[in-house]
Parts: C-alpha cells; sequence; structure tokens
C-alpha cells in the first residue's frame, strides 16, 4: 500500500530521543542513530513497540507493523527507517 | 496412531473487553493499547460465579461424541497451566467423573508444561490407550483467572476463562496424530537468576525449532502444513515466527485472539472447532497445533495431525 | 506413532529416600512470600477458607532436585523425569519439572502427575512403563514426593504427610529388579493380593490375616510404599515384591509387581538408604 504521507527519517529519530526517558521511565543518555535500542537502552520487546505507538501519537501517524522483524529494532536509526517507510495512509 | 475422536468447547458468555481490566491487571492506557493493537487482544470471557468445575462440564456438555459411551471412558485427563489451582484436597476432576457417572475410568491431571500442557495430555492419554488396546480417553483443559498469575503474563497476553473437552482414542480414523516434538526448557525458571529478556529473545526461535522438530519428525515439509492451530498469545509473535520459518501468516488460525485471549492449554481446542467450523481442514491435510508455556520455567511445543 | 508391542524391559537399577527435616530455603524469602499469600488468598476465597499462617514447608524443586543428585550419577542421561505428587508445595504456580529437567543430566522430557492421591505415582511408573516401552526412551526417573505444611484450613479431613519426603526410582533396562506390571484401578481395595511375594503396603492397605508385609510408616501417605520398597531393596530382596496401595478418598486400587533379575543383588546400600534427620 501507497503511504499518502511521508515522514523524513531525522524527524523520527528525533521524536524517538524525546520518547525514549517516557518510554523507559527514567532518564537516557543521548542516543543517536547508532545507539542500540535493546543493548546499549535495555528496551524489552514490549516497550519498543510502546515506543512504536508513542511515535504514532506523537507524529500523527499510522504504521505498519506487519512486516517489522527483530533488525528494525536494532538501533535508533534502523527503527526510524522502518517507520519512515511503513507509513499507512491517514483514516 | 492415537487420534481425536471429537472436541467441544465452552467459551463463558460474559465478554470483559480488557480495558475493563486494566485496574485489576494494574495496566497503563499505553499497555492495554498495545495489547489491543499489537497482540490483537480485546476482550476475554469471564464466569464470576463459576468454578473451575463449572467450566469442565460445561465443556463436556457439549461434547455429542460421549454420549453413550461413557463406559468406553478408561482415562480422564485434566491438563493444566497452572500446577494448584484449588485448594487442596478440592479436586475437580474427580468430581466431574462422579458426576459423569465415569467412576471407572483412571483420573489425573497433568502439568508443568505450562500452556503447552495440552499436547502433553494428548500423548500421554495415546500412549496409555496404545497399551490397552481399546477404549478412550477425555483430555479436559481450562481454568479459571482466579489469582493475578492465571490472569496476566506480563507485556505478552491476558488469559481468559473457558474449557475444552477431547475424547482422545488409539488407532482413529482421523485427526491421527504423526508426530509430537517437545523442548522442555527449564532454564527460563524464575529461581534461577539470569537474563530476564532471554525468554523473550529466544522465545521465537525456540518455538520454530519444536515446529521444525515435530514437522521432521512426522516427515512433513512446511509447505505441506495446511493450517498452524497456535496457542492464542501474542499476535505480534507470530507474525515474526511465520517469517522466521517462511510459512503464510494467513495460514494461522488467529481469529480466536480477540474474542477469547488466551484460553490457557485449551486454545488449541478452540482453534482446532473453529478451523472445523469453517471447513478449513480435508481430508488428508496436515495440520500443526503449537503452544509455548511462558515464564517460569518454559517448555515449547508441537504435534502435527493429519486430518 | 509409538511402536507396536514394544516391550524393552523396565527395570528399577536405582531408588534413594530422603526426609527434609528442614523448611525449603525459598520458604525464608520475603519475596516469596508476599507472593505466596496473595496466591493461596486469592486460591481459598471462592471457597471461603481460612488462611493458616505458619512458617516453612517445602518447595518440591528443592527437594527433587536433591534427590536427582543423590540418585542420577553425571553422564548417566535421563530421557524421561515424571514428578508425582498429591498435597501442593510452597511453590503452587511453579512448572517445577520443568527446571527439574534444566538440572538432570540428560535434559529429560519432564512433567508432574497429581490430583491422584497415593495413586500418582503408581500412575507415573505406568507412564514411565509406557514411554519406555518402545525403546526411544532409555532411563526414567520416577520422584515422588510429599510435603507436611498445609496453608490454609482444607474443605473436608484430609490425611497430611508428618513429614517432607521424597523418593525416586531410577529406571532403565539393566537395573536388577523388573517391574513386570504396575496398574491403577478404579473401585474396591482389593479383596486379595497376589501370593508367593513379599508385600510392601502403603497407608491405605492393611496386612491380609496370615500374611506378613512390610508397611510403610504412618504419616506418609503418598511416599510410604515407595519409601518401605527403598528398605527392602537395600536390605536384599529374596524374592518378588508387590507394591500395593488403597486411595479411600479417590478409591483406587494400585499395585506394582517386581522380580529379581539377578542375584547379585541390587545396587542398594548406601544409595537407597539415604535418609537425613530422625526416622
Amino acid at each position: 500500500m501507497e503511504p499518502s504521507l511521508t515522514i523524513h527519517k531525522g524527524t523520527v529519530v528525533d521524536s524517538i530521543r524525546v520518547l525514549l526517558p517516557r518510554v523507559l521511565r527514567r532518564d537516557v543518555p543521548a542516543a543517536d542513530e547508532d545507539t542500540k535500542l535493546m543493548e546499549d537502552l535495555g528496551l524489552s520487546s514490549s516497550t519498543t513497540l510502546e515506543l512504536m505507538l508513542e511515535l504514532e501519537e506523537r507524529l500523527d501517524i499510522q504504521i505498519d507493523v506487519e512486516d517489522i522483524d527483530q533488525d528494525d529494532f536494532a538501533t535508533v536509526g534502523t527503527l526510524a527507517e522502518f517507520v519512515a517507510s511503513h507509513l499507512l495512509p491517514a483514516e | 496412531m492415537t487420534a481425536l475422536e471429537a472436541v467441544a468447547t465452552y467459551l463463558p458468555s460474559g465478554r470483559v473487553p480488557i480495558e475493563d481490566l486494566a485496574g485489576q491487571l494494574e495496566l497503563t492506557p499505553m499497555q492495554v493499547k498495545l495489547f489491543r493493537r499489537y497482540h490483537r487482544l480485546a476482550e476475554v470471557r469471564r464466569e464470576p460465579d463459576g468454578t473451575l468445575l463449572d467450566l469442565l462440564l460445561a465443556a463436556v456438555a457439549n461434547l455429542d461424541g460421549l454420549r453413550g459411551r461413557e463406559h468406553e471412558i478408561r482415562y480422564v485427563l485434566h491438563a493444566r497451566t497452572f500446577p494448584v489451582v484449588v485448594p487442596y484436597p478440592v479436586n475437580p476432576v474427580h468430581a466431574l467423573c462422579r458426576i459423569l457417572g465415569l467412576d471407572h475410568a483412571v483420573a489425573f491431571a497433568v502439568t508443568h508444561h505450562a500452556c503447552a500442557t495440552g499436547l502433553l495430555a494428548l500423548d500421554v492419554a495415546g500412549r496409555l490407550l496404545a497399551h490397552d488396546g481399546d477404549g478412550l480417553a477425555l483430555v479436559l483443559a481450562g481454568e479459571k483467572t482466579f489469582t493475578r498469575d492465571a490472569q496476566l503474563v506480563p507485556e505478552t497476553s491476558v488469559f481468559g476463562e473457558g474449557a475444552s473437552a477431547c475424547l482422545v482414542r488409539h488407532a482413529g480414523p482421523r485427526d491421527r496424530l504423526l508426530a509430537y516434538a517437545a523442548h522442555v526448557r527449564g532454564e527460563f525458571d524464575d529461581e534461577l537468576s539470569g537474563d530476564p529478556a532471554a525468554y523473550q529473545r529466544e522465545y521465537h526461535s525456540s518455538l520454530a525449532d519444536v515446529i521444525l522438530a515435530a514437522a521432521g519428525k512426522a516427515r512433513t515439509d512446511l509447505g505441506d502444513v495446511r493450517l498452524i492451530l497456535p496457542h492464542n498469545v501474542n499476535v505480534v509473535a507470530w507474525q515474526r515466527l511465520c517469517r522466521r520459518i517462511g510459512y503464510p501468516i494467513g495460514q494461522v488460525l488467529l481469529d480466536n485472539v480477540p474474542v477469547a485471549g488466551h484460553v490457557f492449554c485449551a486454545d488449541a481446542f478452540l482453534n482446532y472447532q473453529t478451523a472445523r467450523e469453517r471447513g478449513l481442514l480435508h481430508p488428508g491435510d496436515r495440520y500443526v497445533v503449537a503452544a509455548a508455556g511462558a515464564g517460569r520455567g518454559a517448555t515449547f511445543s508441537a504435534m502435527v495431525f493429519e486430518h | 506413532m509409538y511402536p507396536p508391542g514394544g516391550d524393552a524391559p523396565l527395570r528399577i537399577s536405582r531408588v534413594t529416600r530422603r526426609r527434609f527435616p528442614e523448611p525449603a530455603r525459598i520458604a525464608a524469602d520475603p519475596g516469596h512470600q508476599a507472593h505466596l499469600d496473595a496466591y493461596l488468598a486469592d486460591l481459598v476465597r471462592p471457597y471461603g477458607l481460612a488462611l493458616r499462617p505458619a512458617p516453612g514447608g517445602h518447595s518440591y524443586g528443592e527437594m527433587a532436585e536433591a534427590l536427582i543428585a543423590e540418585t542420577v550419577r553425571p553422564g548417566e542421561d535421563v530421557d524421561l523425569l515424571v514428578l508425582a505428587f498429591a498435597v501442593p508445595d510452597i511453590r503452587p504456580g511453579r512448572a517445577t519439572a520443568a527446571y527439574l529437567s534444566h538440572v538432570c543430566p540428560g535434559r529429560p522430557l519432564a512433567f508432574a502427575v497429581c490430583d491422584q492421591g497415593a495413586a500418582a505415582a503408581f500412575t507415573g511408573l505406568r507412564l514411565i512403563r509406557e514411554y519406555t516401552r518402545g525403546g526411544e526412551c532409555r532411563r526414567a526417573l520416577l520422584i515422588v514426593v510429599e510435603q507436611a505444611t498445609l496453608h490454609y484450613d482444607p474443605i473436608a479431613p484430609v490425611a497430611l504427610p508428618a513429614a517432607h519426603t521424597g523418593v525416586a526410582l531410577l529406571c532403565d533396562g539393566s537395573g536388577s529388579i523388573a517391574v513386570d506390571a504396575v496398574g491403577v484401578h478404579s473401585g474396591m481395595p482389593p479383596s486379595a493380593l497376589p501370593d508367593g511375594a513379599t508385600l510392601i503396603l502403603g497407608n491405605g492397605l492393611a496386612p491380609p490375616s496370615g500374611r506378613q508385609a512390610r508397611v510403610a510408616p504412618a504419616g506418609h501417605p503418598y511416599t510410604g510404599p515407595w519409601w518401605e520398597l527403598a528398605g527392602v531393596l537395600a536390605d536384599g530382596p529374596a524374592g518378588p515384591l508387590v507394591v500395593a496401595d488403597y486411595d479411600p478418598v479417590l478409591r483406587y486400587s494400585c499395585q506394582c509387581r517386581l522380580s529379581l533379575v539377578e542375584s547379585e543383588g541390587f545396587e542398594g546400600g548406601a544409595d537407597a538408604r539415604l535418609e537425613l534427620g530422625a526416622s
């Protein structure tokens, strides 16, 4: 399905950085694109999904998660890449 | 060869949206949203005024195949996710036998495979009957959401009340058990200090491995598996698993997740019934039943049947 | 799926018995206690029973782990482990058999049989018989356990064990005690027990008049006959044995017929009579 909305990967990265302390319920050291979500930040598969929901609310988007894979959760950058390329058309 | 003679299920009529459970389960609105959105959980069934015995009796009441054949029942098994669910010496499975005129049968509970115990019970029943040469076994599943641990699997699923009753025989004509693989992974026991996220990380590969192991034992390629009847936990996990093993997600019967939640060891039987009602299985079709126990000691199990 | 007519011999090669006079290690853990209290409160609420706070109690995981260490030697890979119990322990939500698989050589298929009173151990042995029949399961371990502490008033009078006790039977094809038959039947107590064998009776049966029998010590409703069997085997059995019991509440008559394979004797002695604490 062609997304009728596009978003810049950088915007997603910025939003992830803002949302991480909220999802993790603690202070988070500065994260960049290469920061590993699970190993460096301690996200579980569940808190990663929470992060996705928060991104949807913050950026007013809908993410198509059907194809999401373990590799997409590797770093801030890979997740942002996935989100930017898997938007559902706005309802 | 163990075969399923008949299957019946029971779901209480009380429907509880997961939002209504948020308080009881101490879930944040975000966690509820997560369950709805990614795990496709929507509501579970509850029967507040009913006991475990009531649930099991209701499932057996729906088992038409039992009527007139009570004398053939040699064994009655209860497959339990939670080992202890009533105060000792209360014994619902024996109370059920008395009520249904099954006093002649040998009854007991099998447990310690968490939600995968239903598959174990089928194997145990089949082996007993194989030696006896004739007779039937009645395999029961289903439990009450009586305590927090039996209401919520954190970050994974919400339990629902319900029950199933399955007649098992040796050497039946259909729904014949071709293979059973069970990988008991006691390293995930909660008394072992270790990486709590390890179970989550290994979940997909472990479940994939056991499904492939069962398929291998049954000399069946995944491409020849018509349907997977899953345990109703975590739709997103099944999506990932399917990609891992190259199996179409559309052939995993997940439609009961939103309407029943995770019904302990009864998921497979609920899903089997749905598959039959929809005509999804034709004679000769091979299908897989798969389940994984979560948390306090994990067991990953899979069976291959031929309809 | 199961090889038809398979009849690989089932033999007992080692038996260990043990009492556990101290409570479980985990009983002292406050986090555990809080969780157990909540679980038990939820368990009894629908039945209107009163909780009975009591210190101690044991965990079948801890007891069975100790029995495994004493019964199974490193390198003796076990294929199947069956845990039989009736009284719940202080870890009522734990998949204990799964944990035992992790600590037992061979990482066996492991599960528990319960809700069958004194018959559970006999059912466990029957299942070992069926799983080993076809030869794909070569070594199996039956662990029978009971613990003495109930943390609520039971709904009906019930015979609780007097002590935390466990017995482990290691079964394979090469032991010196053959399991000739094992069965559980629903109904009345047996009117007669087999002749020409030493009787080993559980708490549910009285010795038939005019016959000698080894009788399980009182206060061992579930491990009793197996405890006594361990003693008989350590002494050196002289001939066939019959282990029998009756569960009067659930109405099961249970019997296991054993015979000697080799007269060199059973590997008992120290192994079979490992007792800790007062007997």
